[in-house]
């Protein structure tokens, strides 16, 4: 069946509540007209207001509410529609959740999932498109996750829901619309195939390697289908922490060249993470990221190719560093993949 | 459990606490208790008279000055020794040090030393109770400053509003490390804060411990009856400076002693008791608190005489 990355988290989200009564949602906006991007249709119908929460606007203590009802042995799943007015509640996130078992040397288990939507492009402006996954990987306790495409983001949700460790799950905007063929089974149970902390290989490919997550895994995708004599290999990481270096590394030593595609901020990031940890085995090769630049998010479309990576400064970036003549067509330049208008070129259906 | 056997209970609890404190005091200069350490000396009242309210199904938390909550409610003093020593048969396997209390068992679910940080999760704990229907609540204990931190409103509106069976204790010392409170805040007064979400407020004497058991045991009454949250505001005495083991009366930012005097919890339970039968129940506490202390210490191999 064909499903929309929205439609795959609502429908996991279904399948985890009916498996399990413990599991609650909690957050501002999931039972409202526009159901949280659709992701949370028809569950207070059927689960009701017990198992259904809708949250006043209070980031911080709705966040602490759901530690506490960990710790007394639910599962809440948390919902923050921008990732933004989650800077509200980092003290619960940062000073309790990611620390509460290590300080009191505990091994209670502490399921508790937070979904977390970031923005991107045009309009959204400064304060309701920031992509903070990179920052929230930093501290030690969390493991925050990126799924790119309908079937991860439902796998990797089941795969959070069972860790009994505190997960942030970030969904990108962009993404909610995708549609992709999914397997009836990876909305019914967790599978073997995926993992948290388990990057994937989107394509395999012997030339350079483009490592990149969530929203950039389109955008490597959509280069490779506008090059496709350019054998590139790229790798979806999926979670940002713990991070699969494994993989990253098997990568750079088969092809020497590597890219890492950010669809964040670059300064102190994935990549720079990522650079660091590989730089011991990158003798003989190359590594190089591309992210957002050190600026604020703009809301005009006239200074949106200031901050974010489009194609023309992939194909740069990459033209400058390994030495390739890659052009494409001025249409395709400044476009994106998919635009806010949800006229999407799919790397799920092609 | 008639009143004079209850008053005999709570003075062997409360000296328990004090003589806990005070050894660890004695010892702090010597450096094995490697931890910042809140000492509750003067707060003992608030912790004893409102644990003893309490069954093991009922929850609480903490905030920093948290060694005196956590002795009410069962946790075992030796245990807390452990954890301020650092070693892993404390409470919290010796990482949380003085300020991050845990012993699950007996209902003691942490302390967090952001002053109003546990609210949140006091709520939520309070709610998992209620969708399990036990017959059991959650004490918050916090001090006068968490007021000024904004997750308190946003906790007591969330209690409100699912009808939590949650319990704010607030030990008003009047001070937020050594600024006083009306340098710190304009509200008009605590009742004002409990009027504005219509629940139940009582104030009391942290010097009297059985005007604090009486006044939660008849929050607690109300919790239970009304399914709503209360708060219990508690006058305490910090008697020793905000972090360390000694009295800064030399600082001069407050006058202590008189006030100290005439408002030890402690003193005015023994008082109202009598000598006799409370010199014999503060006689063995000490000796009990002394052992402990040497006991460890001996078997932890450093050689300190308590």
């Amino acid at each position: 069946m064909q499903l929309t990355f929205n439609q795959a988290i609502r429908d996991t989200i279904d399948r985890l509540m009916s498996n399990n009564p413990k599991v609650l949602l909690m957050g501002l906006g999931i039972t409202d007209p526009k159901r949280f991007f659709g992701t949370t249709e028809c569950l207070i119908e059927k689960y009701g207001s017990e198992r259904v929460l809708e949250c006043p606007t209070s980031e911080n203590a709705y966040l602490g509410h759901a530690l506490g009802l960990s710790i007394e042995g639910f599962t809440p799943i948390v919902h923050y529609q921008r990732m933004d007015f989650m800077l509200y509640a980092f003290d619960q996130l940062v000073n309790n959740i990611a620390k509460w078992r290590d300080m009191f040397n505990t091994d209670i288990p502490l399921p508790l999932v937070i979904r977390s939507l970031v923005g991107m492009g045009w309009g959204q402006g400064a304060q309701h498109s920031q992509n903070l996954a990179p920052l929230l990987a930093q501290i030690p306790g969390l493991k925050v996750v990126a799924p790119s495409c309908p079937t991860s983001a439902a796998q990797l949700l089941h795969h959070s829901l069972s860790d009994n460790n505190p997960i942030i799950f970030t969904e990108h905007r962009w993404l909610q619309y995708l549609k992709q063929e999914i397997n009836e089974n990876d909305i019914q149970k967790q599978s073997i195939d995926w993992k948290i902390g388990k990057a994937k290989i989107r394509r395999v490919g012997n030339l350079l390697t483009i490592v990149t997550w969530s929203y950039g895994v389109v955008e490597a995708l959509r280069l490779c289908s506008l090059f496709p004599e350019y054998d590139f290999e790229i790798i979806d990481l999926l979670t940002l922490s713990p991070l699969d270096t494994d993989t990253v590394l098997s990568s750079l030593l088969k092809n020497k060249k590597m890219m890492i595609l950010e669809p964040a901020w670059s300064f102190g990031g994935i990549g720079a993470e990522l650079i660091a940890q590989l730089s011991p085995f990158a003798d003989t090769g190359k590594i190089i990221r591309l992210g957002y630049n050190f600026l604020n998010l703009p809301a005009s479309p006239l200074r949106i190719n200031t901050v974010y990576p489009d194609l023309e400064k992939i194909l740069l970036t990459l033209n400058t560093n390994f030495n390739l003549n890659l052009s494409a067509k001025s249409e395709d330049l400044n476009r994106w993949p998919i635009d806010q208008d949800n006229q999407s070129w799919n790397p799920w259906i092609l | 459990m008639n009143l004079i056997e209850l008053k005999k209970k709570w003075l062997h609890q409360m000296a328990t606490i004090r003589f806990f404190e005070e050894n660890l005091a004695s010892i702090y200069s010597s450096q094995i208790v490697r931890c910042p350490v809140h000492l509750a000396i003067g707060h003992e009242a608030s912790a004893v008279g409102v644990c003893t309210n309490l069954n093991r199904d009922d929850r609480i938390l903490s905030y920093h000055r948290c060694h005196h909550h956590f002795l009410a409610k069962g946790g075992s003093p030796k245990s807390l020794l452990y954890e301020l020593l650092g070693n892993e048969k404390g409470c919290s396997g010796g990482n949380g040090g003085s300020t991050h209390l845990y012993d699950f068992a007996n209902g003691f679910l942490g302390s967090s030393a952001i002053i109003s940080g546990i609210l949140p999760v006091g709520t939520g704990a309070a709610h998992a109770l209620k969708l399990k229907k036990k017959n059991a609540i959650v004490v918050c204990f916090c001090g006068d400053a968490s007021i000024e931190e904004g997750v308190f409103f946003e906790s007591l509106n969330i209690a409100t509003l699912w009808k939590l069976p949650l319990l704010i204790v607030i030990e008003d010392n009047d001070l937020s490390c050594y600024t006083d409170k009306k340098t710190r805040q304009a509200f008009r007064d605590f009742p004002s804060i409990a009027k504005l979400f219509d629940i139940p407020f009582l104030s009391a004497d942290g010097s009297n411990i059985n005007d604090v058991f009486s006044k939660s045991n008849s929050l607690i009454e109300k919790i239970k009856l009304n399914s709503c949250p209360a708060i219990l505001h508690v006058n305490v005495f910090r008697a020793h400076e905000h972090c360390g083991p000694d009295r800064d009366d030399h600082l001069t930012y407050r006058t202590m002693d008189k006030v100290w005097l005439e408002n030890d919890p402690l003193e005015k339970l023994k008082k109202s008791i009598g000598d006799d039968i409370s010199g014999e129940i503060i006689k063995s506490a000490d000796y009990e608190m002394k052992n402990l202390y040497q006991n460890i210490l001996e078997e932890l191999g450093f050689a300190i005489n308590v």
